[in-house]
């Protein structure tokens, strides 16, 4: 319960929601699935802002992106057809990896992004694809590389009053992707995820992005390992090596479920599974 | 073989009474009764494993708006005795007053709050002043012991009220131990010796509805609960006791309640519901949230040294199970449990030589109490991995060695006399055993003979993996449930029980036994249970007693009224009594023929000797009966994660004749989903002051839908002779298998034993690591 | 503040504060189907149809569903007149102590709006997140499929 709440706005548009938020400083909070801010019990908020009746709720092909709204919901991109002929529907596997049903019918991709837990399965795979993220203020809108909106410091990247209204993701042809979660049980919080997705030129690698998402508090890419990879083959040696460079430059921090030790570990181990399905895949011509 | 009988309404799969009105979401639970107007309780719980409490003001909370009372150990009375919910004398030690001036373990209870809602609570329970005196705590089961450990229990006042030993200055709250024939000539005789210790977790039962009680002052004085638990009549006395009121005093309701598992057989929350509702002349509502549930009451962490010995025929010398318990703070069911390691495990097989010893020790760490199992799922643990250990050593088929040494037909086990619920036991022949048929069936629907010893290359390696397992049905000489019955005029009865339905669907099971004596359609049974104003004194829903020892109290009621409505039927009649039966609700004659049951109720209701027709039976059983059953799994193990999959399972359970068999089939299967969970991933961590890291179902994983593997239950009927038309029990069986069948198929998928549970990937890569044939 | 919701097809009219749980709200009205189980969104207990969509009212607050529809089990059929689903969990033995049925039934609904013929892996996924402690799910499972088979016909 939110203790001190008076009202519910329900803006109809962006900008009434910025405009409002601005206002209200602290005063306000933000819903839209609802999963994490109904269970604040900020005394000094006396407004609710539910941001999910303006829209953006839908996934739509323009320009080349695919645009998908801040309040579309997870289970709808887990199941999205479009999204679904993405880099091998890695990204709705991302999206079918949260939680539970119920919990995916709630969370929303901004909330999910903003929110930004450890185990939050989504942004790993928003990174592996060079997505973008478009922020709204009272000074206009912003779009920024998902890069850039995942290692820069909370606050200044997403200022209070702003909105995270949309992610766009290239829709890139040809693209092979992966991503696995690893967890205890099929709707647990991951031990970690691994995502890859890979540009390849005949049978080179051209281009890609290897992402560890749990081991540490954000998604992150290992540089070393996509290094690694460039302008070779996908074979068994490469990806093993790749996968080896992963889990060297992990650096796990505690949790109270498995120690940092295995974790690292899983980090070899799921990344060389999402690169031999992209092998798989590149074999099957996919 | 059991002989066939033919029966109307037992044996057939009715569905249960109470479901729809639950399908359809009825308000039939404690926390959907509430008066318009009732307090909010709300408990202040220790942050400390041990201290006592130097200072406590409750002043300023008392002095907030909207608080109406506050408890702690200043302002309530000390009376020590037990949350056991078992039979008195409890054989649990008296160690336990409502609120105490030390406390145990974190979570303990420090003070009560009642005020006119949660938040208010709340508020209250942070302006209460606590001074505590930290003590040393125990967060090791291994250190309780030692010598110069902190003592947890050092009040006077702690006593045993049985002739037990117990010794809290050495933080010893049960010890129990036998020796049938002579061990050491056991070994001597032995060609292998294997000794082991084998160890397992902590885990919370998980009903998806937390403990409520809705405590509410009546007009005349009284006091009701409305309260979901397993036990009405022993909260009735127990929260009696702690009042120091008489049992008269109160009423307890068990409405419907949202599973048990054994957590319910607790008196933990009612004496704070009663307390709060007297003191504020208000009805008072007490629920748990989820984190207090986890530390409310949980199964018992065991260490098991088992050690057996064998000759080269695969024959047995000697075993001596050692167990060593970990009862937390307090010592609910500490020695019963420990009781059952022996004795709900050691009669399976035909040792000739038997030692048995066990130690409960309270430790600074959440209090253990009844689940499911009961002392046998632990114990169960070290001996069938241990079977599986012998029959490898030997170059035998793990099957067949159990099958050449199981208890067979006529057969008694020293045990059984030597072993009962903190006092001799009491002997009984094994009389109805289907465990060769369950091993038969069972092996046939895993593919024992073409899996097993194939684990295949790769990543994945497959095993499979089997055990035996039985149980007891009640306990003997000591529980008793009765029923009673009357005739209402269009047919119908009204059959009362103390027993309690916890979901499992005893009340439908329980008027399937009426209406088959009575010769009635189920729907003309009116069941009404666990009302301790209205029903008949039962034990309660516990010990696997309800079908075999409630349900003969059924039958028995029944059996009598039949004769009533007979012998009126023979004068309306005009025939003599012996030609007359009970069919299709009538009375029906050797010639054909008969008269409606509501005839024979307007009789003697309103028209001619005028009567209500009605009996009252109670039992106590003299025996009870082991279920049997084999189980089977078939696993997956990811040797580069050690991520442990089971793929299939397979259950073949003689559990005498089942009343209703998709009932008694949701019995295992619920037991064995339960069970693979315990055996994957439930688990409690903690920190270093002994604090519960993972309280809530986000970090304590269940498994849900989409963890279960494909299942078999296969029944396989025995008739029981000393049950209901041939039953035994079947509720807490299953939950034993899965942790030996998961590890033996571990083994036989990667050749290590694993002796800890729960094989979570970190645990089992660990073991995988150091098994140096493996390749990867 | 004031709260227009629809429930099983009627208006109601709530006067609650928008920061109040949605779980206490609807209980407090009545619609005691809806059960506390966990209030952290992980038992299930407390499902409810949200525009159709299952969905935990303890991780919403009053405030989200105003000019919303909510269904609960009550709105989907009585005793005397079950939905299907209902039925089907009654005969298939999938109601042990009840306190999760009402959820898991709405989950199917909301399953078999969608996806009539949905197999037991879809079943077992659309069922994920709601906990039953007494079944193993194995009936509830079976349930879904026989709810399915009736209801296409």
């Amino acid at each position: 319960m939110i203790p001190n709440a008076k009202v519910c706005l329900y803006p109809k548009d962006t900008q009434e929601a910025v405009r409002v938020l601005s206002q209200l400083g602290r005063r306000a909070l933000l819903l839209a699935g609802g999963t994490s801010s109904s269970l604040s019990k900020d005394p000094s908020v006396d407004t609710l802002v539910d941001i999910t009746r303006f829209g953006y709720d839908s996934i739509e092909l323009k320009d080349g992106f695919w645009h998908i709204g801040c309040n579309v919901r997870m289970q709808q991109l887990a199941e999205h057809q479009g999204i679904a002929s993405l880099a091998n529907s890695m990204l709705c596997d991302a999206a079918a990896s949260v939680g539970s049903t119920p919990i995916r019918n709630a969370v929303t991709v901004g909330g999910n992004l903003v929110q930004l837990n450890r185990w939050s399965d989504p942004p790993g795979a928003f990174l592996a694809l060079d997505s973008q993220v478009v922020l709204l203020g009272l000074e206009g809108k912003r779009t920024l590389s998902i890069d850039e909106f995942l290692s820069g410091s909370r606050n200044k990247v997403l200022k209070p009053g702003q909105l995270l209204i949309e992610v766009k993701v290239p829709a890139v042809d040809g693209r092979i992707g992966a991503f696995e979660k690893f967890a205890r049980t099929a709707t647990d919080f991951s031990i970690v995820d691994c995502a890859a997705s890979l540009d390849l030129v005949g049978s080179k690698i051209r281009s890609c992005r290897l992402v560890v998402t749990g081991a540490r508090s954000r998604p992150f890419r290992v540089a070393e390992a996509e290094a690694h990879l460039l302008g070779k083959r996908l074979s068994m040696a490469n990806i093993s090596k790749a996968a080896q460079l992963a889990r060297e430059h992990t650096r796990a921090i505690p949790d109270t479920r498995t120690s940092v030790e295995y974790r690292t570990r899983m980090v070899e181990v799921v990344m060389s599974s999402v690169l031999h399905k992209c092998m798989t895949l590149s074999r099957e011509g996919r | 073989m059991s002989p066939k009988r033919q029966f109307q309404v037992v044996g057939k799969s009715v569905p249960k009474k109470d479901s729809m009105a639950l399908a359809t979401g009825g308000p039939m639970f404690t926390a959907d009764m509430l008066p318009p107007k009732y307090l909010v309780a709300r408990v202040l719980r220790s942050p400390h494993a041990h201290a006592r409490i130097s200072s406590i003001d409750s002043s300023k909370a008392e002095a907030l708006d909207g608080v109406h009372a506050v408890l702690h150990h200043g302002n309530t009375p000390r009376v020590m005795r037990t949350t056991a919910g078992q039979g008195a004398p409890e054989p649990s030690p008296y160690d336990f007053t409502t609120f105490d001036n030390k406390v145990r373990f974190v979570g303990d209870r420090v003070a009560a709050v009642a005020a006119e809602n949660a938040q208010i609570a709340e508020k209250a329970l942070s302006l209460i002043e606590v001074e505590y005196e930290v003590l040393d705590p125990i967060l090791e089961v291994r250190d309780a012991l030692l010598p110069g450990a902190p003592v947890i229990h050092d009040e006077p006042d702690c006593r045993v009220v049985i002739p037990v030993p117990y010794e809290p200055s050495r933080n010893l709250a049960s010890h129990v131990d036998m020796v049938v024939g002579d061990l050491d000539a056991g070994y001597e005789q032995a060609d292998l010796v294997i000794d082991h210790e084998y160890e397992c977790q902590y885990a919370q039962h998980c009903p998806i509805e937390p403990h409520v009680c809705l405590a509410e002052p009546m007009p005349d004085g009284r006091l009701r609960l409305t309260t979901s638990t397993q036990v009405p009549f022993h909260v009735r006395r127990i929260v009696a006791q702690a009042m120091q009121w008489p049992v008269s005093k109160i009423h307890v309701v068990k409405p419907r309640i949202g599973g048990g598992f054994g957590t319910k057989q607790e008196v933990l929350i009612e004496d704070v519901a009663a307390f709060l509702a007297v003191r504020t002349r208000m009805p008072v509502l007490f629920e748990l949230d989820r984190s207090e549930e986890f530390t409310s009451r949980t199964r018992h962490p065991m260490v098991v040294r088992l050690k057996t010995g064998v000759k080269k025929d695969g024959s047995l010398t000697a075993v001596d199970l050692n167990v060593l318990s970990n009862t937390g703070a307090y010592g609910s069911h500490a020695l019963t449990v420990s009781c059952n390691c022996g004795s709900k495990v050691l009669p399976l097989y035909r040792w000739p030589n038997i030692g048995f010893a066990a130690d409960a020790v309270y430790t600074n760490m959440p209090v253990a109490g009844a689940y499911r199992g009961y002392g046998a799922t632990q114990a169960y643990i070290a001996m069938e991995i241990q079977m599986d250990e012998i029959a490898t050593s030997l170059g035998m088929d793990p099957l067949e060695f159990r099958r050449a040494n199981l208890v067979r037909k006529g057969e008694t086990s020293p045990v059984f006399k030597a072993l009962g619920e903190g006092r001799e036991g009491v002997d009984q022949a094994i009389e109805s055993i289907g465990i060769d048929k369950c091993l038969r069936l069972g092996a046939k629907a895993i593919g024992w003979k073409r899996n097993r010893g194939r684990p295949g290359k790769g990543r994945f390696r497959r095993g499979v993996g089997m055990c035996c397992l039985m149980q007891g049905s009640s306990i003997p000489e000591v529980d008793m449930g009765s029923a009673s019955l009357k005739l209402n005029e269009d047919g119908s009865f009204n059959l009362l029980v103390g027993a309690t339905d916890l979901g499992t669907g005893s009340d439908t099971v329980l008027s399937q036994i009426a209406a088959e004596v009575l010769g009635v359609d189920i729907d003309k049974i009116l069941v009404y249970s666990s009302d301790t104003d209205l029903t008949p004194f039962d034990v309660g829903a516990y010990a696997s007693s309800t079908t075999y020892l409630s349900g003969e109290a059924v039958r028995k009621a029944a059996l009598d009224i039949a004769t009533q409505i007979r012998k009126v039927a023979s004068a309306m009649m005009q025939k003599p009594l012996k030609d007359l039966h009970l069919k299709d609700g009538h009375v029906i004659a050797k010639d054909g023929q008969s008269l409606g049951l509501d005839r024979i109720a307007l009789r003697t209701l309103y028209e001619e000797d005028q009567h209500q027709i009605a009996a009252f039976a109670s039992h106590v059983t003299k025996k009870s009966p082991p279920p049997f059953s084999a189980h089977f799994a078939q696993v997956t193990v990811d040797i580069m994660t050690g991520m442990v999959k089971v793929e299939k399972y397979v259950t073949a359970t003689d559990c005498g004749t089942a009343i209703n068999p998709q009932l008694a089939e949701g019995q295992v299967e619920g037991a064995v989903v339960n069970g693979l969970s315990y055996a994957l991933c439930e688990e409690f961590l903690f920190d270093e002051n002994g604090r519960m890291k993972n309280d809530s179902f986000g970090q304590y994983r269940i498994f849900s839908s989409r963890d279960v593997p494909e299942m078999e239950t296969i029944l396989v009927p025995t008739y029981e002779k000393t049950g209901p038309f041939g039953a035994k029990s079947v509720s807490e069986i299953g939950i034993n298998g899965p942790i030996p069948t998961i590890s033996n198929a571990i083994f036989d998928a990667v050749g290590i034993r694993l002796r800890t549970s729960p094989f979570t990937p970190e645990r089992v890569l660990q073991a995988l690591d150091t098994q140096e044939n493996l390749h990867r | 503040m004031e709260i227009h919701v629809t429930i099983n097809g009627k208006q109601h009219l709530w006067q609650e504060p928008p920061g109040e749980i949605l779980l206490n709200v609807l209980r407090k009205h009545g619609f005691n189907s809806v059960k506390f189980g966990c209030g952290e969104g992980e038992c299930g207990a407390c499902s409810i149809l949200l525009d159709g969509k299952s969905v935990r009212a303890c991780l919403l607050v009053a405030g989200q569903v105003h000019g919303r529809e909510i269904v609960t089990a009550e709105g989907l059929g009585t005793v005397d007149d079950p939905h299907p689903i209902q039925q089907a969990f009654v005969d298939s033995g999938a109601v042990q102590c009840g306190f999760c049925t009402p959820g898991m039934v709405l989950s199917t609904k909301a399953l078999l709006d969608k996806e009539p013929e949905p197999d037991r892996a879809r079943i077992k996924q659309a069922l994920d997140g709601n906990l039953c402690r007494c079944t193993g799910y194995v009936k509830i499972i079976d349930a879904v499929e026989k709810a399915a088979e009736r209801m296409k016909r």
